[in-house]
């Protein structure tokens, strides 16, 4: 049978851009139109199936922005999800308030937090003596030893893979941060997280002396 | 020599508390079991740096010795394992 605009308009739900979507074995919902620029998807938890959601954008999306002024521990949880595979960490102009020690970090999950199977190696390059590469590692550690930011602000970007899913959680740090109390030096670390549960949901910072202040923003990278 | 646990009681003595937060979610101190935590962690950090300072020191003492009894200098001592 040909639709003809009667027929159309006598199905036709109330409201502009609403449609008609069947919900169940002969029966049919109005699903009323969405926002301006979101678009139709599946969504078997929804009455008719679908739903209207922002189009992914598929390039780097902000999740959380955190500061920090003075603290010795914080937490940030409920940023990594399955929406995304890799994530990076942006710390910006992140100070240790002197003596500062090193920071370290901890996988967490539903508010736990994760205290063993840290695997990580650390190159520094030093400016004092000017251009000494160093090398530190622990193969099973109580954290991941990221950086000794020092009296100084500092810039430096954390990538993690894998951290909500099931293979283990892997890290790659590159910062411009101070170490041993030399100015300008490089830090560059890789780690792994070898124990379980492997879907973590957040991160726990802390400082081995003085506090921490500063920025740290999470970007999720899309799949 | 500098203790371990000379270490825990001068970090406890300059710090009296630990800050734990952000600026969005606010600041607590750290529970006494926190805190405990955090003194063991920082204290145990300081006193590797020390025993790497101290073995640091030793080899140096170990080495001007040496050189002593040798009767040579540190450069005269590069050139001879070149």
């Amino acid at each position: 049978m040909a639709i003809t605009k009667a027929t159309a308009s006598s199905i036709a739900p109330a409201a502009k851009g609403d449609l008609v979507v069947g919900s169940a074995t002969n029966d049919a919902s109005v699903l009323a139109v969405g926002t301006n620029t979101h678009v139709l998807t599946a969504d078997s938890s929804t009455t008719t199936g679908l739903k209207w959601a922002a189009p992914s954008s598929g390039a780097m999306t902000k999740i959380n922005t955190t500061t920090v002024t003075a603290s010795a521990a914080f937490n940030i949880d409920s940023i990594f999800t399955s929406t995304y595979k890799r994530y990076i960490i942006s710390f910006q102009n992140f100070l240790g308030v002197y003596p500062a020690g090193g920071v370290k970090m901890q996988l967490r999950k539903s508010g736990t937090t994760y205290t063993s199977n840290y695997n990580w190696g650390i190159v520094r390059q030093t400016s004092n003596p000017a251009g000494l590469w160093t090398f530190s590692s622990n193969g099973s550690d109580s954290s991941f030893s990221l950086f000794s930011p020092d009296n100084r602000a500092t810039q430096a970007e954390l990538f993690i893979g894998n951290v909500n899913d099931s293979g283990n959680t892997e890290m790659n740090f590159y910062g411009n941060a101070s170490a041993g109390g030399n100015a300008g030096a490089v830090n560059l670390m890789n780690g792994i997280y070898l124990g379980t549960p492997s879907n973590m949901d957040g991160l726990r910072f802390t400082i081995t002396s003085g506090s921490m202040t500063g920025t740290i923003v999470v970007y999720g990278l899309e799949k | 020599m500098i203790t371990l646990e000379t270490i825990k009681a001068e970090i406890r003595a300059n710090n009296p508390t630990f800050r734990f937060g952000t600026d969005q979610e606010g600041y607590r101190d750290f529970t006494p079991e926190e805190y405990e935590a955090h003194i063991e962690m920082v204290a145990q950090y300081q006193y590797a740096k020390h025993l790497e300072q101290v073995a640091e020191a030793e080899k140096l003492e170990q080495k001007a010795i040496l050189l002593e009894r040798l009767g040579i200098t540190d450069e005269e001592a590069k050139l001879l394992l070149s």
